[in-house]
């Protein structure tokens, strides 16, 4: 892929609602953080202990709790598409590097604050980050079948056969992914390598908990907006666009079976 | 391997009259580090520092076969029944195995078998409770790498694994329904609740725990309670299906002043030193093009990770050895509980590297919290067990320290008030015996190398968390002052926008909640 040459142009101005949004360019990060090792991350010892308050100061004020989950949301592409389509969800992006974490703060606190002194556009008082290790705390944020869909969108793909316990769809993380969502509930996954796709699918299709679901029965359940989100909401999305690459989706609902 | 009577103190049997195989793989294995009957106490297993899974017949200690696992194992169980050996690893999973491995698997069939005995295939079944098979929604055949990551062995099938290392777990049954459910821990604070066999169901966790578990006990006479123990200065109880925390007994206080093993401590820097630099570089090649280079991020394979991410290995690489002052590192080791004749109820337990048992009145209700005795042994414990008629027997270490000298395996007696007397008279010959040549020469027979090489306790040293520096840095925060300067043209913005009131506020509301509820390793 050959780099773009800047022209000796500089940037245009920014109006004032722009100015309150973060630029990307303060908010380096290379793409990898491990998820084995321990951080020096704050998480909540269990889904009892988390105020969302912090995070939805005006919404979960009735002890609402966030029912959408985006797993390594990177730069909040899908909750910021998705917030104003469902306005009464609480939606919530985990990621684990610091930067790309920071900056999504900064831009829904960005857009908060437009919509709130300046009228424009949506309020986004629905949607929040946190910086957290979804492969090891996923539990504690989030009590037994609190959330109605989770997201992995465009996951790392970790291409090494030694790296493929890192990836975030495996045998044993399921277990912990149909924990947290309820039965009838959705995971969307999407990648543009299709190998990634293949494992994604296969992993979820021989996992007792998920059944495939088209998406055709999607749209059929009014669900088409979130499957557009998907595919075309974020940053990774935008790119493989751009340079015509094929997405491949794959969703699962969750259901229930019986002990023997 | 000895296995010898309680009674008479006659050695049993023995493996020093093993055949040839036998001794040669008892060689190679290493010292075995756990051994477990099964309920008929017909059969054992062991674990050594490998990966195999060595089954016998106590009678005559004959090796009836052994099996590759996929990792190395941390423990092993029976099932109530004996028929599946469950085993957890370093890795953080959890495996079973058929007690005894038959013939090589027929073919893998859709329809699957619900008799453990037989060997299954190697993927997990869903069961859908449909009366006739449907070609089109049954399972497709898998693809052999879909479960690479996760590779199983030996005809062993995945029960659950945790993305941490799992460092013990036990199996039970629920009192209502009798439903059979395995609870595992790991070192990130979790304690799971999940079905059993199918361990991909997860019930619920026992969340609360602010340090490492490292022991886990199911009390025989209170099978709804879960006790648990590990870094956190006390033992704590909970009602395990609903996750309840229902009591907790502080144990630190009097635990201290037996802690005979300290440590120096591993100061947690890590990876992050070699990350940080490979950062800078990168942020020193130039802020050129501002979409591009965040869009630019494409997976590239991390040089830093080479080796196989193996959850022990990986967790003990952390950070070096500072010349620090020894510290006294709490990992409780083993729990157990013990109902006396007279009806009393009481916790055992040791810690890694304490020199004590220590005992405890199972709690009656949630306030009431007894006093702790200790049978003080002068030695590291190493392993503990008690019987029905309130006899201990302890094994210690008598290698440490080894100007005082000590029976191996001592013998203690808990009597009905709760004190301990360290002999009793109709055993008082088992004791004497154990200072047999024949036997002394087995247990001392062993140089300062292979002692230390056993590594005892190495769990005060790899099990804590220390802060860890954050592995992907703040390459834009600590580095070049641009990059700070410009998040700060959005951050006023905001803050202008919001009138400093509104501002403060938020930050206020955002520091207290952090200090309250979560965890913070610094």
């Amino acid at each position: 892929m050959t780099k773009r040459k800047r022209s000796s142009n500089p940037p245009p101005e920014r109006d004032d609602a722009q100015k309150l949004l973060p630029q990307k360019r303060f908010y380096r990060q290379r793409a990898h953080a491990n998820p084995f090792s321990d951080h020096a991350l704050d998480y909540p010892k269990s889904p009892e202990h988390v105020d969302w308050r912090v995070h939805y100061p005006r919404l979960a004020a009735e002890g609402k709790k966030p029912e959408f989950a985006d797993i390594g949301c990177g730069f909040g592409g899908l909750l910021i598409s998705l917030a104003p389509l469902y306005p009464d969800t609480l939606m919530l992006g985990m990621e684990i590097r610091v930067q790309v974490s920071q900056y999504v703060q900064d831009r829904i606190k960005g857009y908060r604050v437009a919509h709130d002194t300046e009228g424009k556009g949506f309020h986004y008082q629905n949607v929040s980050i946190v910086r957290a290790n979804a492969m090891k705390f996923l539990p504690n944020f989030f009590a037994k079948a609190s959330l109605s869909a989770l997201f992995f969108l465009f996951p790392d793909p970790h291409f090494k056969s030694r790296k493929h316990k890192a990836r975030i769809i495996s045998p044993t993380l399921l277990a912990e992914y149909a924990y947290v969502l309820r039965p009838g509930g959705i995971v969307y996954t999407i990648t543009d390598v299709k190998d990634l796709h293949e494992w994604m699918k296969s992993h979820l299709q021989n996992f007792p908990l998920f059944e495939p679901v088209s998406e055709e029965d999607l749209r059929a359940e009014g669900k088409g907006d979130i499957v557009d989100a998907v595919r075309n909401s974020t940053e990774e999305g935008k790119k493989v666009e751009r340079n015509k690459g094929e997405k491949w989706l794959a969703c699962f609902r969750r259901i229930e079976i019986s002990r023997d | 391997s000895l296995i010898i009577g309680v009674r008479t103190g006659n050695i049993l049997h023995t493996t020093q009259n093993a055949p040839e195989p036998t001794q040669e793989s008892l060689k190679r294995s290493g010292p075995i580090r756990s051994a477990v009957l099964d309920p008929t106490k017909t059969h054992l297993v062991t674990l050594a520092d490998d990966k195999l899974l060595k089954v016998w017949k106590v009678d005559g200690l004959e090796l009836l076969h052994e099996r590759e696992l996929p990792k190395r194992p941390t423990g092993a169980l029976f099932t109530e029944d004996g028929q599946t050996i469950v085993v957890a690893d370093k890795f953080g999973d959890v495996f079973r195995f058929p007690s005894l491995p038959s013939t090589p698997a027929p073919a893998p069939a859709l329809e699957t078998s619900t008799d453990p005995s037989q060997p299954e295939p190697k993927k997990r079944r869903r069961r859908k409770p449909k009366p006739h098979p449907n070609p089109k929604t049954d399972n497709p055949p898998v693809p052999r790498d879909s479960l690479i990551s996760h590779a199983s062995t030996s005809g062993g099938t995945l029960v659950l694994g945790h993305t941490s290392l799992l460092t013990t777990f036990l199996l039970t049954k629920d009192v209502k329904e009798g439903f059979e459910y395995v609870i595992t821990a790991d070192r990130d604070e979790h304690i799971r609740v999940s079905w059993f066999p199918k361990g991909y169901v997860i019930e619920g966790f026992c969340l609360g725990c602010t340090q490492f578990i490292s022991a886990l006990h199911v009390p025989s006479f209170a099978p709804s309670v879960l006790i648990s123990g590990g870094g956190d200065k006390s033992l704590m109880l909970w009602e395990w299906l609903s996750g309840k925390l229902i009591g907790e007994i502080p144990i630190w206080e009097k635990v201290e002043d037996y802690m005979g093993v300290k440590v120096k401590p591993y100061k947690g820097k890590e990876n992050g030193n070699q990350k940080k630099t490979r950062e800078g570089t990168e942020e020193e090649e130039g802020i050129e093009d501002e979409d591009k280079k965040m869009e630019d991020m494409e997976p590239v394979e991390n040089g830093g990770e080479d080796q196989d991410v193996d959850m022990a290995s990986l967790e003990e690489k952390q950070g070096e050895e500072i010349e620090d002052d020894e510290e006294k590192v709490l990992v409780v080791q083993k729990i157990s509980t013990l109902e006396t004749p007279d009806g009393k109820r009481w916790i055992l337990f040791s810690v890694v590297g304490g020199t004590a048992v220590f005992l405890t009145p199972f709690p009656q209700s949630e306030s009431s919290t007894g006093d702790i005795e200790c049978i003080d042994l002068g030695k590291p414990v190493l392993d503990f067990v008690a019987d029905s008629q309130g006899l201990v027997w302890i094994c210690v270490d008598v290698n440490w320290n080894p100007e005082v000298t000590s029976q191996a395996v001592r013998l203690s007696k808990i009597e009905t008030d709760g004190k301990v007397s360290s002999a009793f008279t109709f055993y008082e010959r088992l004791v004497i015996d154990w200072g047999r040549p024949q036997i002394s020469e087995i247990t001392s027979g062993t140089t300062p190398e292979e002692v230390s090489s056993l590594d005892l306790y190495s769990s005060l040293k790899t099990l804590p968390k220390r802060g860890g520096g954050d592995d992907d840095g703040d390459g834009g925060g600590d580095g070049p002052a641009g990059p700070e300067k410009g998040k700060m043209k959005s951050k006023e913005a905001v803050k202008k926008a919001l009138g400093n009131g509104e501002a403060e506020e938020e930050r206020q509301v955002k520091k207290q909640k952090p200090d309250q509820s979560s965890h913070s390793k610094e």
